[in-house]
This record gives C-alpha cells, sequence and structure tokens, in this order.
C-alpha cells in the first residue's frame, strides 16, 4: 500500500492507533507505554513492537527537546496503521520547524573502543531512527512539523 | 530513579531499579550513579529490571562510564532484549564487557579479583 501519512487526509483510512500526548518527557514515557499496548492489540508482534518503542521513543523526545524547547502542555499528535509490510507512523506537532526544513541526516557517531575518555554521549537519536525506518517524509504545513515514516515488519 | 548499590571485594553492583531507563531520568541516573560510586573499585551495571533505553538513557550510561575515569572499567549485566538491540544498532555493545545475567557478570568479577 502507499503511503498512508503521505496521502490526503480525507482519502485515508483511520488509524489502527490514536495518541494525543502532551508535550514532556515523564508525559512521553507513559504514553509510549500505551502505544505499546495499542499496537499490540492492534496485531503488531513483540519484535515489531521493540523497534516502535525505540523509534517512538526518540522522535517524540526530540520534538519535545527540539520543537518545544522542554515547553511543557503542547500537543503531540502520534497515529500508526498497523500493516503487514510494518507500522506506518505519523507524528504531528505545532512546535518548532526542523533545522533546514528536513530531518537530520541521522549518521552513527564513531566509537573508538581504544580512547574510552571520547566515546560519544549522544547523537544517537536519530541514527537509530534513520536505521530502523523507511520512507521518512517530512512537510511543514499550517506551522505544524508532519512527520511520517514506515518502521518495517 | 530507584537504584542501589551492593558492594563486593573489589567491585560493586549498581542495580537500576526502574524498569526505562530514560530522558526522563537520564540526569537523575547520572547523580544517582556518581553518588554511590564515588569510591570503589570496577562496577557492574545490572540492567535486569530495565525493560526499555533510549538514547539518552544510553547517553547516561556512557557519561558515569567515563566518570569512572580510566582506572575502573564498568560491565554491564542483564540485558533485556530492547536495550540490547539499542546496544547492537549503537555499537555499544564493543565498548562495555556484556554478561546475560548479574550473576555471570559477579562471577567474571570475582574471578579476576581472584587473579
Amino acid at each position: 500500500m502507499s503511503n498512508p501519512s503521505g496521502a490526503r487526509a480525507a482519502e485515508r483510512p483511520v488509524p489502527d492507533v490514536q495518541r494525543r500526548i502532551v508535550s514532556g518527557t515523564a508525559q512521553v514515557r507513559e504514553a509510549l507505554d500505551q502505544v505499546r499496548l495499542d499496537c499490540a492489540g492492534a496485531g503488531a508482534d513483540d519484535a515489531l513492537n521493540t523497534s516502535a518503542q525505540i523509534v517512538l521513543a526518540e522522535v517524540l523526545n526530540n520534538v519535545v527537546e527540539h520543537a518545544y524547547l522542554y515547553a511543557e502542555g503542547h500537543p503531540i499528535d502520534v497515529s500508526i496503521w498497523v500493516r503487514e509490510d510494518g507500522l506506518w507512523c505519523e507524528v504531528v506537532d505545532e512546535g518548532r520547524v526542523m533545522p533546514d526544513g528536513t530531518p537530520p541526516a541521522g549518521i552513527m557517531p564513531d566509537i573508538d573502543v581504544s580512547a574510552p575518555g571520547t566515546l560519544p554521549e549522544g547523537g544517537f537519536g536519530w541514527a537509530m531512527v534513520r536505521r530502523m525506518t523507511r520512507d521518512i517524509e517530512y512537510a511543514r504545513q499550517n506551522s505544524r512539523n508532519h512527520l511520517g515514516f514506515l518502521i518495517p515488519a | 530513579m530507584n537504584l542501589s548499590y551492593t558492594p563486593h571485594t573489589s567491585f560493586g553492583v549498581v542495580s537500576v531499579e526502574e524498569n526505562r531507563l530514560d530522558a526522563s531520568i537520564a540526569i537523575q541516573f547520572k547523580d544517582a550513579f556518581r553518588s554511590v560510586t564515588a569510591d570503589g573499585g570496577d562496577v557492574i551495571l545490572d540492567l535486569t529490571s530495565v525493560e526499555f533505553l533510549d538514547s539518552s538513557g544510553l547517553g547516561a550510561i556512557v557519561a558515569v562510564y567515563k566518570g569512572l575515569g580510566p582506572a575502573r572499567h564498568m560491565a554491564l549485566a542483564g540485558l533485556q532484549p530492547p536495550v540490547e538491540k539499542v546496544m547492537t544498532l549503537t555499537r555499544m555493545n564493543s565498548v562495555f564487557a556484556i554478561f546475560p545475567s548479574l550473576d555471570q557478570a559477579i562471577a567474571a568479577a570475582s574471578q579476576t579479583a581472584a587473579e
């Protein structure tokens, strides 16, 4: 099937999972637990659900940190379509536009085992998202960020 | 943030008593870890209770490991599949000695200490 998050709203099927989250790291933690149950209920197996937890944690925490700059109380809407080829996801927020109007390249940080003092402590988030998703689409519409992607089964 | 510390002869076990080590508790984890490991030798970080680790939690683990300094080692024990997946994806599994269970990590650390 084509990417449901890319289709026009009027044409696309109703999501299997829909959650409105209020911005905040504790709220994201709670919402991830609910989304895990929702996805399992909609037919996602454990392995796919684990991938979804990892990807959504990064995407949602990025919204909290970078789009809303940790300001609490703002909406984040998560929609998920559970399909044979995986989980089609869409995350919408009303925060700041992504830098350069595009999602980060997400290059996995280098690790030099022989020099522990130089190990990276960040930069893993989008690198993991890029490794675990396909067909990432980003659009800025009506002061909202729309991020769509597939977590393949 | 719930965390416990159990001293052994030449090392100590830090057990994270949370089911998620994530962005919402990463800073508290770093503070609590540093306070319980201020003195002592090598550390086993027991993640048996942790069902989920995100990049902030991973960054915090790397930060506390670096904070131990070059003379002290840190091993990880009891990784559940989602935690192991994050370690593998980021290749952090090449940095730490990883043991399936806390018992195995303690046995290995005790043996090293006896040599």
